[in-house]
């Protein structure tokens, strides 16, 4: 599959406890296109998000082998695995994770800054407008609502370009109108920049917004089907 | 590159302001600014005995010798090298008025003392006034309590030896008393003359013989110390001189500025236990920040580059505070410390010992802060999920865990209480591990527990229903979520957020569950707070948990967790 983006092979992730060894995920197989959009979901406790974790390199797996964009990112160390991100992957999460002490436009052009790219707060602007926050670049994150600061987040997971946009529970934290815009603009802006869109979440109409759904049930793929509706591919 | 970046996140940062860094800028300012305060004030009398050194000593040079006179040859040739000498002898006697028999220590001069400065008295006008005789008797000043002491008025007599003296002034000062040193006994100063007949400096006596002299304009110190010594190196002739009038006082000065610092430092170490702390419970407070930042590319170089530019800007914040202190306080009570200080002093602001303050200050801050900072490059981005610092748990024997101990009870012991509860987590880190320290199975580690949860539930719990009999009464206990090796006294829930934490007491909490733990984060707390406190009242009586929380630094809801797996977590 020469478009494959992201393959996992045979991963597993074993956490340790005190009281022995726990079993994350088991023997996880999936190969990932370019342009797909993928929800996951499942119960809590499943894995969803340390799978997600798993393929944005945030986390190491214990077994098997992840290789993202042609890069096996397996043995990667945490530094490694900090340039791998570089530009390539932009993480959307549940509770924003903006920085407190930077403005919108500080925490846009973060990534862009760390990539050492010299038109990080041009570009960061475009995306603020982009995302519709032109009017709070210099606003800091305690001075936004929710629904802001997740697009801040949005904005700044895709401002880099990345190949693939990882989004866990974007809408978790959200009302139900602030959460469809969220989606709406998620879903645009994976489509304008053609990334790889992989979704953890709980709610059913938003996993049937991608093309493919995959379910984890007790740290297993239960299913991985195609939805057929529309972002199934940019 | 990476130095820039990390400046500019540095620079950002600080706008978050010096919260938590009260201790760390106090530790370091209050620890420099001893340093600085005492080397100020040694340096001010340093100078001071430099600047003065000629009337300290009573001229620019003097030549001393033990237990005899210069001889005639001697006396020739310490005229020929100066312009003015002047005899001086002191030696220790009794001093007798009536029954009154007092040790003093008298100074016997001749007419030219004091070649410069003058004695202060009371009762006189000068010297060769008060040393008068009158009625038979030669005048003598003494000190005023040593005439109060043997109750001596103006004009009464008292006896040195064999002589008669009468007392014709009180000293209130005299200008060589630095140069000569720690004074056993009160100070009584008579003509040399006036002693001829009183025995007591006959052979064999115990005194010392002072020549001062003032030297020609442009003599050359070095020189002639060189050639008197050389001179009369086996006469016991020993030179001292206006550079350093006062050895004694020198030595003095130098071993209490010594020891001053020594303190000074002592208080900088047991600050740097402060500034680690702060710096400790700053990065934890950033671990979210930092592991955001490693989640956007960041190395673990620029993280670490990030804060020590914050802490070294902090340090140099509590540093310049420090020198201000320690450097203005001096200053502005110069006045009052010269007044109180038996010699001279010339205080005033010197580079030297502000340096020294300086190095001092920051190397400590260095020091201290270099561990925790070192630390903050183990965070990894997955800390916003799992939390924590890898590599940080307490695990081994006694000794390898100690300083793991350490660290978990000196970083702050409300949260360690409450994370003891949430021992065994699979991301573990020393806050996590703080209750394997204590031994998981121990009565310790139970009280523990038992505490922790009672700190969290508000209320007084006690320790034994707590933790009492968890192992007895079966680990495994299912609760829906998986195996959960929980004790049988505890429940717990998984919340994210608030809707799904509803049901979660009821559905978790077991039969006989006597407290109810959870950790969930976000702004609902209260209204979380309420909601599950409404949920477990509706738990029967007997077996109502008490619901217990903690806001979670990574703001994702993690609900309480025992014996090492997490309970309805989304891992």
């Amino acid at each position: 599959m020469t478009d494959t983006v992201l393959r996992m092979e045979d991963v597993g992730l074993t956490l340790a406890g005190n009281a022995g060894d726990v079993e994350i995920l088991k023997s996880i197989s999936l190969d990932i296109g370019r342009g797909e959009t993928i929800g996951m979901v499942g119960p809590s406790g499943s894995g969803k998000s340390s799978l997600l974790m798993l393929m944005g390199g945030l986390e190491r797996a214990t077994a098997g082998r992840i290789t993202a964009l042609g890069e096996d990112i397996s043995d990667m160390n945490e530094d490694q695995l900090a340039r791998f991100r570089r530009g390539r992957m932009g993480v959307v999460f549940q509770s924003f994770h903006l920085i407190p002490t930077m403005t919108a436009l500080e925490n846009v052009a973060m990534p862009m800054e760390i990539a050492g790219d010299a038109q990080a707060f041009e570009r960061a602007r475009e995306e603020l407008a982009a995302v519709g926050l032109a009017s709070r670049m210099g606003h800091y994150p305690a001075q936004m609502s929710g629904g802001e600061q997740q697009r801040v987040a949005l904005a700044r997971a895709a401002a880099p370009r990345p190949a693939i946009l990882l989004a866990d529970e974007p809408t978790g934290n959200l009302d139900s109108v602030n959460g469809a815009a969220i989606m709406d603009l998620l879903f645009g802006l994976q489509s304008r920049h053609g990334a790889t869109l992989i979704m953890v979440t709980h709610a059913p109409d938003l996993a049937a917004r991608c093309g493919r759904t995959i379910r984890l049930v007790d740290g297993r793929i239960a299913s991985d089907s195609a939805t057929g509706n529309e972002g199934a591919k940019a | 590159m990476s130095l820039a970046l990390a400046g500019r996140i540095a620079r950002r940062e600080l706008r978050g302001g010096l919260r938590g860094f009260a201790v760390f800028l106090a530790s370091l300012a209050l620890g420099v600014a001893a340093i600085a305060g005492v080397g100020m004030v040694r340096a001010g009398i340093q100078s001071g005995l430099t600047e003065q050194g000629a009337t300290l000593l009573g001229g620019d040079a003097q030549v001393q010798m033990t237990y005899r006179y210069a001889s005639e040859e001697e006396l020739a040739y310490l005229r020929g090298i100066s312009t003015q000498i002047s005899e001086v002898v002191d030696f220790r006697s009794m001093a007798v008025a009536g029954d009154s028999r007092i040790l003093v220590s008298v100074k016997a001069v001749d007419d030219a003392y004091p070649l410069l400065g003058a004695v202060q008295m009371e009762g006189a006008d000068n010297l060769p006034a008060a040393f008068a005789t009158e009625n038979g008797a030669a005048g003598a000043v003494i000190d005023g309590v040593l005439a109060d002491q043997m109750g001596l008025g103006l004009g009464d007599r008292f006896k040195l030896g064999e002589s008669e003296f009468r007392l014709a002034a009180r000293l209130i000062s005299e200008p060589d008393s630095a140069s000569a040193g720690f004074a056993l006994a009160p100070r009584v100063i008579v003509r040399r003359a006036d002693l001829a007949n009183s025995g007591l400096l006959g052979a064999g006596t115990l005194f010392d013989s002072q020549y001062r002299m003032t030297l020609p304009a442009g003599a050359d110190l070095n020189v002639l110390k060189s050639q008197v010594e050389a001179r009369y190196r086996d006469q016991g002739m020993r030179w001292q001189d206006r550079r350093r009038p006062s050895p004694s006082v020198s030595r003095f000065v130098d071993r209490m500025g010594d020891f001053l610092v020594l303190v000074g430092l002592a208080g900088l170490a047991v600050g740097g236990v402060g500034v680690a702390a702060a710096v400790r419970s700053y990065l934890e407070a950033k671990i979210s920040t930092i592991a955001t930042l490693r989640t956007l590319g960041a190395t673990g170089g620029v993280i670490f580059q990030t804060y020590f530019i914050q802490i070294a800007l902090l340090a140099g914040i509590g540093v310049a505070l420090g020198l201000m202190l320690g450097v203005g306080l001096p200053l502005l009570f110069a006045g009052q410390i010269q007044a109180v200080l038996p010699f001279p002093a010339d205080i005033s602001l010197s580079p030297a010992p502000v340096i020294e303050a300086a190095f001092y200050g920051m190397t400590s801050a260095f020091l201290f802060a270099l561990w925790p900072l070192a630390r903050s490059e183990g965070v990894r981005a997955a800390a916003l999920y799992r939390g924590g610092i890898a590599g940080a748990r307490c695990a081994g024997g006694i000794l390898r865990r100690l300083p793991c101990w350490l660290r978990c009870w000196s970083a702050e012991p409300w949260r360690y209480r409450e994370l003891e509860i949430d021992a065994g987590h699979g991301g573990g880190n020393c806050r996590l591990a703080g209750y394997p320290c204590l031994g998981r199975d121990g009565p310790v580690a139970r009280g523990a527990l038992g505490g922790a949860a009672a700190f969290h539930a508000g209320q007084v719990w006690p320790a034994r229903s707590a933790g009492g009999d968890w192992r007895a009464k079966g680990r495994n206990n299912s609760s829906g979520a998986g195996p959960w090796p929980w004790p049988d006294g505890f429940g717990g829930c998984g919340a994210d957020r608030l809707q799904p934490a509803r049901g979660d007491c009821a559905r978790f909490a077991q039969p006989r569950a006597q407290l109810f733990l959870c950790r969930y984060s976000g702004r609902s707390d209260r209204r979380f707070s309420r909601e599950i406190g409404r949920e477990c009242r509706s738990v029967p009586s007997g077996k109502r948990p008490h619901a217990a929380r903690h806001h979670h630094p990574d703001q994702r809801a993690r609900c309480a967790r025992g014996g090492g797996r997490a309970l309805g977590g989304a891992r």
